[in-house]
């Protein structure tokens, strides 16, 4: 055998070995992992869920990583960890920082990282799904909330509106970029046909009405929300038409705008004797990034030879709608103000057109590979060729699967004190109010029924005889009394809410 | 001769730029790139709202407010409220504090507090009448605050149009002057802003 011959077959093979070998931890499925981690959580022990996470992810390296910093800072915060959640936040949110620093200054190399993933999508560095940074910093604004620091909390709804800027930026350059190189190679831009992928979960009209995959109303809506506890309408305006924009006909949204200048009139905040109460109820967990395997035909010199080529898939949700909160004598109807399911859909359409093209490249080069290896090294080398190629053939399942699947707000006045709040029957133990404005979390992970830290800000005004209610409030429409009206309001209960104006 | 005269010339010059350099504060510089800009430069770098347009509103409204001499006998004004009509996140009050600051230096009117400024007022009053801790000659006494003669109201809309390769974004401000007894409108004006960008 002379050296040329040598070569010919080791090379290939010199190859593929590290990839099998060392790709197995890059490789490892992060679905398995999420699923693992939900497991050891389910009942609410999320020290269990924490430690199979940290057992998942044993090396120094993956404890630095974006997914695994942003999964631990979501299993603290179900913990009620928040001061440990928000520095797992911070761990992750410098990632997504560089991240924003090379999309603002040198856009093309974030553009050209696609190489990596001509070998697997698994091997690329996971720089975050775009509504998963947005949801970032939202998650450390909704921690320093609950830590009652609602000014820090105002730097990161601040960042998140700079995040989203950027990512705006960026996709929008991308975009450009890819018209333009399929323009320039006379490529259509409509979508690769694939047989058997389910293409109708992608199309679907839900996923479709989103403005686009990374902006959430939550996050524009928890701006207002803050902006207006500290006083600042001209910054609450936006937030809440933002939200709505993004979320159009949800009643509690609309409500937010329409009310806000009675509600930050200095007569209204001497006469308020209610606390403010937004209710955050968070329902399930993000859905999976499931691979699906698909077999394709390469021509290559030998013949036509098939090759094993995976893409993601994310199922539809089945889980029912939240519709209302019971809480002092009220029912509060729940708008769904986001969901992940549909937002996750919704990134993977607007990836698939990418996804399938690397896809077909890396089947032909796989395909090329193998049809060398049969030649070269007979059996043997066809054999590591198709374990090569499927053991690297593996659609990238990586996405933070901790979060709600969907988010539900509520929103009312609230005499200060103890309430105990039900929701779709399941009821969440005492929860203390206190306060000007409040933001209740409430969250219902597996089997378990969640409280988080109650954040307050400001002081009810100290007692004057209150001036009778006014005629309408901010959520009064949607909000229905369980009890007879005619029951006599005591002092602390008026006025419940100020008159709508705009 | 020429070198008899170069050495202590090189000499001199070496001392006076050395106590030029001395005045200066020392700059601290790391690998990355940084510089002082001119605060009031032209800025391009997006078509959202930014500092030359707040400037720009800022200017156009003292200017406007001072030539029409409604100020005799230094009023006193409020700022009332300062809608934003826009969905981006522009800080209007900031846009307020700068024609407040410029009519402030002007010396022709005296600002009393805004609504947004009140809450920090009665907090304090109270503090020293309530609190116990100050001598009640020193004291604050409630009920003195002037009230304002004239109150300011503004708006900042905004009308956003874009395609595949143009965006376009014009912003109108507007600001009032109300004679808070009588209701009526004493003076009004506009600022209009194009900002055309394209991909």
């Amino acid at each position: 055998m002379g050296p040329s011959m040598r070569n010919r077959y080791f090379s290939p093979l010199a190859l593929l070995a590290p990839l099998i070998l060392g790709g197995c931890v890059a490789m490892q499925s992060h679905n398995e992992t999420a699923t693992m981690v939900k497991a050891s959580g389910a009942a609410g022990d999320f020290k269990a869920a924490i430690a199979q996470l940290d057992q998942r992810n044993p090396s120094a390296d993956n404890k630095k990583e974006l997914l695994y910093n942003m999964e631990r800072g979501e299993l603290l915060r179900l913990d009620r960890q928040y001061g440990q959640s928000t520095d797992a936040f911070l761990l992750a949110d410098a990632k997504v920082n560089a991240w924003e620093e090379a999309a603002k200054t040198d856009p093309q190399r974030l553009l050209g990282m696609v190489g990596a993933s001509l070998i697997s999508e698994r091997l690329k560095e996971y720089e975050g799904q775009d509504y998963e940074k947005v949801w970032l910093t939202t998650r450390i604004a909704m921690n320093r909330i609950g830590m009652s620091d609602f000014d820090k909390a105002r730097v990161d709804v601040k960042r998140t509106h700079e995040r989203e800027a950027v990512i705006a930026e960026f996709r929008s350059k991308e975009t450009s970029e890819a018209e333009a190189e399929a323009k320039a190679k006379g490529a259509q831009t409509t979508n690769t046909e694939l047989n058997g992928y389910p293409v109708e979960t992608l199309n679907d009209p839900e996923v479709l009405s989103l403005k686009n995959g990374y902006q959430n109303a939550l996050s524009h809506y928890l701006a207002g929300f803050l902006y207006e506890a500290l006083n600042e309408s001209g910054l609450a305006a936006p937030g809440y038409r933002k939200a709505i924009e993004l979320r159009p006909g949800v009643a509690v949204l609309e409500e937010g705008l329409s009310g806000l200048d009675s509600r930050t009139s200095l007569t209204w905040k001497r006469k308020q004797r209610q606390t403010d109460v937004l209710f955050l109820v968070e329902y399930g967990t993000a859905p999976a990034r499931v691979p699906k395997a698909f077999t394709i035909p390469i021509p290559v010199r030998s013949g036509i030879r098939t090759v094993s080529i995976s893409y993601p898939t994310i199922d539809p949700s089945t889980s029912p709608q939240l519709a209302s909160l019971l809480v002092a004598d009220k029912t509060l109807p729940l708008g769904n103000v986001v969901d992940l399911n549909l937002m996750a859909r919704r990134v993977l359409k607007d990836e698939m057109p990418g996804m399938v093209l690397r896809g077909m490249t890396r089947a032909i080069a796989k395909g090329v590979l193998q049809d060398e290896l049969s030649k070269n090294a007979g059996m043997f080398g066809s054999l590591i060729g198709s374990v090569a190629s499927v053991v690297t053939e593996q659609a990238d399942d990586r996405i933070w699967r901790m979060l709600p699947e969907r988010v539900y707000v509520a929103r009312a006045h609230l005499p200060p004190g103890e309430h105990k709040v039900t929701v779709n029957g399941r009821e969440f133990g005492p929860i203390k109010i206190d306060g000007q404005y409040a933001v209740v979390p409430l969250r219902f992970y597996e089997s378990v029924a969640l409280v988080g830290e109650v954040g307050s800000i400001g002081k009810l005004p100290e007692q004057e005889p209150p001036p009778p209610p006014p005629a309408a409030a901010p959520v009064k429409s949607k909000a229905v009394s369980v009890k007879s009206t005619k029951k006599t309001q005591t002092s602390a209960k008026k006025p419940e809410a100020p008159t709508k104006s705009k | 001769m020429t070198q008899k005269f170069m050495i202590p010339l090189l000499l001199a010059s070496l001392l006076l730029s050395a106590c030029a350099t001395g005045v200066q504060s020392p700059v601290v510089r790391f690998d990355r790139q940084v510089n002082y800009g001119d605060a009031k430069a032209v800025e391009l770098v997006t078509n959202e709202f930014g500092s030359s347009d707040l400037q720009m509103i800022a200017e156009k409204m003292v200017g406007s407010l001072l030539e029409t001499g409604i100020f005799q006998g230094r009023p006193t004004v409020t700022i009332s409220t300062v809608k934003n009509k826009t969905s981006e996140y522009i800080d209007t009050t900031n846009v307020m504090n700068s024609i407040q600051t410029a009519l402030v230096k002007s010396g022709k009117v005296r600002f009393t507090r805004a609504i947004t400024e009140m809450q920090a007022g009665v907090d304090e009053l109270q503090r020293q009448n309530q609190s116990g801790l100050y001598k009640s000659k020193t004291t604050a006494k409630v009920g003195q605050m002037t009230a304002a003669k004239y109150s300011m109201e503004g708006e900042l809309t905004s009308i956003v149009k874009q395609n595949n390769s143009t965006k376009d974004v014009f912003y109108k401000f507007t600001l009032k002057l109300f004679d808070v007894e009588e209701g009526t409108i004493e003076w009004q004006d506009e600022k209009e802003i194009r900002k055309t960008s394209k991909r």
